[in-house]
């Protein structure tokens, strides 16, 4: 009896943190093919090359785990950083461009939240149609020029800054994943995204609002693209109206790598930083070995799919 | 189970950090070498490879890959680098300048002892060459010209777009005859320097003729397919327009093949090119496309790889810009740049 409690128990582990051996078995590959990666500078360029990514995954693991999906967050991204560089550019103090930014990235996801919440479109479409209409208002708002940042305040604080030996936005990020996993592990609220992703009748029955729950959620997705739109722009101390394309299927492929299921209510957003490093190393290790560009993309296509191919065994034999 | 798999990762991190510290110190003295014997001969020598003792790490930044340019530069490089002691890696940044920044990094992760640079957008730029300069590696740029006045480049190599754009001009006023004409305009990104030059420099013949109207401009973004479907709107709102003229090569391809799938035949449209690809040769094989500005690039890439070499060979006094005039290739001159392109 203890005995198969406890082989379940390691096939359980594996379901779980297998993503962890994968980041682990990449790394320890990589840097036997090349000596550059485990440099220190190299390590803290790959740490900075994800922060990005790492803001927007938080948001988008919120979202997925109530069962929906954000497609606006490269859009947002664009659009909070390029609103607070043009407040910077008409004078305003960074701190305040800062804020500004940020409320437009909460105003556009309560706009998201009410949309798929109230009105009952699928979040798919919702963010879909937000993803084009944030694109334009950037290019509208810049002229399709690239705008500079709000100052070197602005840029030491969330780009070429760093505390120590971390750089300023990977201690950003950690602190966003630390709060995140207070949020979602500790606190009332995070049950209660868990119990709507889970089963949202269930949710309603025991007192939950999934309408509130949505709508937040989406808010805290705006909230994140904000933040990783401020890290975007002060490390380029500029923002292109083109930032930040593509960026919302990175971000959900760092969820998707970290087992977080797309139906809602499973999934741990600290293997979502896993799923984030998975991409970032990948991404760093094909520049660093040289691969041509044209195979790079298929490279990291073919990890993805090998590694939810892993999951998806592992969660198999676990329920045989 | 649980202490098997502790067991393994534990196993697995010792030995990436062996694999490090094993091979860490053979690279660092490579690279002391490598920047020891850089001072001495300054002269510049040509096309011989056995003449530098020292080979240097060329790591070059591409905007994208999905323009023939482009591609060629990086086929010409990858050929001639070595002939000047350079060995050569290249990164694309798909025209996205956080990619770029990154992508730079990663060539200075790997060692690269220059950088050369094509910048998706040249403000954002200049943060990615101000982290070069912060590790103390020279960049070299070409095409798209960078504030030098925010960062440290040392050579900036591009067309003189603004005179090359002319020809165009002087091309279309031919065309059209005395009678003059209407032209359409497909622009490059807006806000891109080299694509207002592009501009300006046609126009600023255009406008000294009366009887030349420009029916309309339309951003396209320098690429093929925003070309065609430009191009297919212009044709419907003004199918009396005589000539299009169009910013970059890429834009032209998709106006030819615009004007192809809806039926035109070759002639009926004068349509003008920039950067002389080989599918604008071809197209101005088949009637097509009337010419392309032919950029001087190939001459371009050689001269800055033998400022590069005179550079790391500690001749710090090397231009810091070179700016090439381009020609124009129509039907008549053809074959004499089919014979550069295959070079």
């Amino acid at each position: 009896m203890t005995l198969s409690k406890r082989k379940f128990g390691g096939a359980a582990m594996l379901r779980k943190y297998g993503i962890i051996l994968v980041l682990l078995v990449i790394c320890v590959a990589v840097s036997f093919m090349t000596d550059s990666f485990l440099r220190p500078s190299n390590l803290q360029s790959v740490a900075r090359q994800v922060s990005i990514n790492g803001a927007l995954s938080i948001g988008v693991c919120f979202v997925i785990l109530t069962g929906g999906i954000d497609l606006s967050v490269g859009s947002l991204l664009a659009l909070t950083a390029t609103t607070s560089a043009l407040m910077g550019e008409s004078g305003l103090h960074w701190v305040i461009c800062i804020l500004i930014g940020i409320a437009v990235g909460l105003l556009v996801g309560l706009l998201e939240g009410v949309l798929v919440a109230r009105f009952k479109i699928a979040p798919f479409i919702t963010t879909l149609a937000t993803m084009t209409i944030c694109r334009g208002a950037t290019q509208v708002a810049d002229g399709g020029t690239s705008v500079r940042s709000p100052g070197s305040g602005f840029d030491n604080f969330f780009g070429v800054g760093s505390l120590g030996p971390i750089p300023m936005p990977v201690l950003i990020m950690v602190v966003m994943f630390v709060v995140a996993w207070f949020v979602l592990e500790k606190t009332k609220f995070g049950r209660h995204i868990y119990a709507v992703g889970g089963n949202e009748k269930a949710a309603h029955l025991s007192g939950v609002s999934p309408k509130k729950v949505k709508i937040i959620v989406y808010i805290i997705s705006g909230l994140c693209c904000a933040i990783a739109g401020f890290i975007t722009c002060a490390r380029l101390s500029s923002i292109t109206p083109t930032a930040g394309e593509g960026a919302e299927m990175d971000a959900i492929a760092a969820c998707v790598l970290a087992g977080v299921s797309l139906d809602g209510g499973k999934g741990s957003v600290g293997l979502v930083f896993v799923g984030v490093l998975i991409i970032g190393v990948l991404n760093n290790a094909l520049n660093l070995l040289g691969v041509s560009s044209y195979w790079q993309d298929i490279v990291k296509g073919i990890v993805i799919l090998g590694a939810v191919l892993l999951e998806s065994a592992t969660a198999q034999r676990s329920k045989e | 189970m649980k202490k098997l798999v502790s067991l393994l990762l534990v196993a697995m991190m010792v030995l990436a950090m062996s694999a490090c510290s094993g091979d860490d110190p053979q690279t660092g003295g490579e690279n002391q070498t490598a920047s020891q014997g850089g001072a001495g001969e300054g002269t510049f020598q040509g096309n011989n490879a056995q003449s530098y003792d020292t080979t240097y790490k060329l790591g070059f930044c591409v905007n994208s890959m999905n323009n023939p340019v482009f591609v060629n530069w990086i086929n010409y490089l990858e050929e001639h680098a070595p002939n000047y002691g350079f060995e050569f890696v290249y990164l694309s940044s798909d025209e996205d300048s956080a990619k770029e920044l990154s992508n730079v990094e990663d060539l200075i992760s790997q060692g690269c002892d220059l950088i050369y640079l094509s910048a998706v957008n040249t403000d954002a730029a200049a943060a990615t060459v101000r982290l070069c300069n912060d590790a103390g590696i020279p960049v070299f740029t070409i095409d798209r010209i960078l504030n030098t006045e925010e960062c440290d480049v040392v050579l900036q190599a591009c067309t003189d777009n603004y005179e090359a754009a002319k020809l165009a001009a002087y091309q279309c006023v031919e065309d059209l005859g005395e009678d003059g004409g209407t032209v359409a305009i497909l622009r490059g990104t807006y806000g891109l320097e080299l694509a207002q030059e592009r501009y300006d420099g046609f126009m600023s013949i255009i406008n000294q003729y009366d009887n030349i109207e420009v029916v309309t401009e339309v951003y396209a973004d320098l690429d093929r397919e925003l070309g065609y479907s430009a191009t297919e709107d212009i044709l419907q709102a003004y199918p009396d327009v005589d000539a299009i003229y169009c910013g970059n090569g890429e834009m032209a391809v998709g106006a030819c093949q615009a004007i192809k799938a809806n039926g035109h035949a070759a002639g009926d449209y004068f349509v003008y090119g920039f950067d002389g690809s080989t599918y604008e040769l071809e197209l101005i094989e088949e009637g097509y496309l009337s010419g392309t500005v032919f950029h001087s690039f190939n001459p371009m890439n050689e001269a800055v790889l033998g400022f590069m070499r005179m550079y790391m060979d500690g001749e710090h006094r090397v231009p810091i810009s070179l700016r090439y005039s381009a020609s124009w290739c129509d039907a008549s001159n053809l074959e004499d740049f089919w014979y550069v392109i295959e070079a």
